[in-house]
């Protein structure tokens, strides 16, 4: 219940948004749906960060993973049809993240960060190579754009639910057995295997969950702009996740709502202005990198653990 | 394959580890000490390249000057990074707020090199008694020039850290910084040292692959993960497993290129998916160069 401030001023945004979107021009409602987008994407990476500490760069290949799943499906026209590219690319971007994360079961810190940097790369450069299915480096265009998602109030209505129902799964999460049992895995989690758990599992199953948001944002990016491309799996794209997620902090779970909004918007605007926009995203994450005092495992922090233990 | 191509593609591979040993040692170093990611490393590359490539191209200065002053360029860089990033920052904060503000760094170090050089990829001038193959072997004398600067610096790395002053106190630092720091080393100063030392390595990469190919401002982008998959694969501030790690990651590329050249780029990354998920604290142990653990 300590985010119940933050939820409730969520659903005031969420409904200003609606007014918002009601009076504004297209391009404006069309960047207020991007921002809502990455803001699902980033509310993963968050959760992940949040409860057991893993700093992940492979989210970007999710949001892929759920782009061209929509993209190989021929889009969307009428909302049964959207409705069920979205469970699609949701289960895509599942099984993928099982497939990976199966993989990396074992491997946590670190160790993690740069196998998931090294996937969102092997992704990144599988799909451009793929010229016959997916289009190599130019990725898949043309793709019908639903009017009422790209324009009319249902497509608000819809990213916006999707928007609250990811951060009412993210903060429930929390409160449940799995998000404390991830928490304390993120504090020792020999401790966690100690008391008969296995800490293994519970990061598979947070990790798996994160990425589910991941593919819904890729779709929903893909839709509204008619196509999708292979630098959506990169681990740059991974970066600015992650920026997202930790920019108002990682315990502060409207943290991706607000800063999608705040990037989203400075960029298109800096962008119309000025061309080196990147420039002002990383002074941004250098501001915030002092900071940040949110440990992952397998650095200083696991040493000062250790070290604390020793003595 | 013939073996006349398998010896070209062992030879290219040679390259292609010597160059990354170049890039990654400083991140290995780097990461023995501060046991973080080094994004910002992959920007010291690229301020290295250019200002070599600048130079030389356009200003018309000798190819030595202009390595030492990609070297000097690099090393401030590496200064204001290090001032920004991780100085005096405690170590209970230097898990994710490190690894994002050097990836900011990143970013920031990018666009100032498009800003000041501009987006067009640049390509050193190489001195003429570069230029060619070799009579043997048939590498390039380039090549040929980058398997020596790397196996030097290898090798004067290797000797600094076991047989010098700083060497001892970068063991020390990296084996146990509490222990270090109540000792009275200034732990802050050593980090600051391996930091600047290894941009000025990943300048000399930078300066060695403009002369070879065209540099670009997103060229650290790509090169910074091969580095890091490098340092962490090695063991941490594990020169020799450092080696070791490029050579294998280097043949992969190489005999990639024959077996499946489409995906011949991504390989080394799905090489380094598998290693981790077969060995999840890397390949080699930590610190196996310094000794340090055997002798105590």
């Amino acid at each position: 219940m300590r985010q119940l401030p933050q939820v409730a001023l969520i659903f005031v945004v969420i409904f200003a948004w609606i007014l918002a979107t009601s009076a504004a021009s297209s391009y404006d409602t069309y960047l207020l749906r991007i921002v809502a987008s990455w803001a699902i994407a980033a509310i993963g990476v968050q959760l992940l960060l949040r409860t057991t500490g893993d700093l992940c760069f492979g989210h970007g290949a999710f949001i892929g993973v759920g782009a061209y799943a929509y993209a190989l499906l021929g889009g969307a026209t009428g909302p049964w049809s959207y409705l069920l590219c979205l469970g699609v690319s949701a289960a895509a971007a599942m099984l993928v993240s099982v497939a990976v994360y199966g993989l990396l079961w074992r491997v946590s810190g670190v160790y993690f960060t740069l196998a998931t940097v090294c996937f969102a790369e092997t992704f990144r450069i599988a799909v451009s190579s793929a010229y016959d299915v997916l289009g190599g480096d130019n990725g898949i265009h043309g793709l019908p754009r639903p009017p009422w998602v790209a324009n009319g109030m249902p497509g608000v209505i819809v990213i916006g639910s999707l928007l609250l129902a990811t951060l009412i799964m993210s903060i429930s999460i929390d409160g449940t057995s799995l998000g404390r049992a991830g928490h304390a895995v993120r504090q020792s989690p020999h401790r966690v295997e100690s008391l008969g758990m296995r800490a293994t599992s519970i990061r598979f199953v947070l990790r798996v969950v994160s990425a589910i948001p991941a593919g819904i944002a890729g779709m929903l990016l893909a839709s509204l702009e008619g196509g999708c491309h292979p630098q959506l799996f990169g681990w740059l794209s991974s970066g600015e996740l992650i920026t997202l997620a930790l920019l108002c902090g990682p315990r502060v779970v409207a943290s991706p709502v607000c800063a999608a909004a705040l990037l989203v918007s400075s960029r298109s605007w800096l962008a119309g202005i000025w061309d080196h926009w990147p420039l002002m995203i990383g002074a941004t994450l250098v501001i915030i990198s002092r900071m940040l005092s949110w440990p992952i495992s397998g650095t200083n922090s696991s040493t000062v653990e250790e070290h604390n233990a020793s003595n | 394959m013939t073996p006349a191509q398998v010896l070209a593609q062992f030879l290219a591979g040679c390259c292609s580890a010597a160059f990354l040993v170049l890039v990654s040692l400083g991140v290995t170093l780097v990461f023995g000490i501060a046991r973080v990611f080094n994004f910002a490393h992959g920007g010291m590359y690229v301020v290295g390249g250019y200002v070599t490539a600048f130079l030389t191209s356009k200003a018309e200065i000798g190819a030595l000057p202009a390595v030492v002053a990609a070297m000097l360029a690099a090393g401030g860089v590496a200064l204001i990074v290090y001032g920004l990033v991780f100085w005096k920052a405690r170590p209970t904060t230097s898990g994710a707020g490190a690894i994002v503000g050097s990836y900011g760094a990143l970013l920031l170090i990018t666009e100032l090199v498009r800003i000041v050089f501009g987006s067009v990829p640049l390509i050193a001038r190489v001195p003429e008694t570069l230029e060619g193959p070799l009579p043997v072997l048939g590498v390039s004398r380039m090549q040929a020039c980058l398997l020596l600067i790397a196996g030097t610096c290898v090798a004067v790395t290797i000797w600094m850290i076991n047989s010098t002053t700083l060497g001892r106190l970068i063991r020390a630092v990296s084996c146990d910084p509490w222990l270090a720091s109540s000792c009275g080393v200034r732990r802050e100063l050593v980090a600051v040292g391996v930091f600047v030392g290894g941009a000025g390595l990943a300048s000399v990469a930078g300066a060695v692959s403009s002369g070879m190919s065209a540099i670009s401002p997103s060229s650290g982008d790509d090169l910074i993960v091969g580095a890091l998959a490098v340092a962490l694969l090695g063991g941490r501030g594990n020169v020799l497993g450092a080696c070791v790690v490029s050579f294998l990651l280097g043949q992969i590329t190489a005999f990639g290129v024959v077996l499946a050249p489409r995906l011949a780029s991504a390989l080394p990354y799905a090489a380094t998916v598998l290693i981790i998920a077969a060995r999840p604290s890397g390949l080699l142990r930590a610190e196996a160069t310094s000794g340090f653990e055997r002798r105590t």
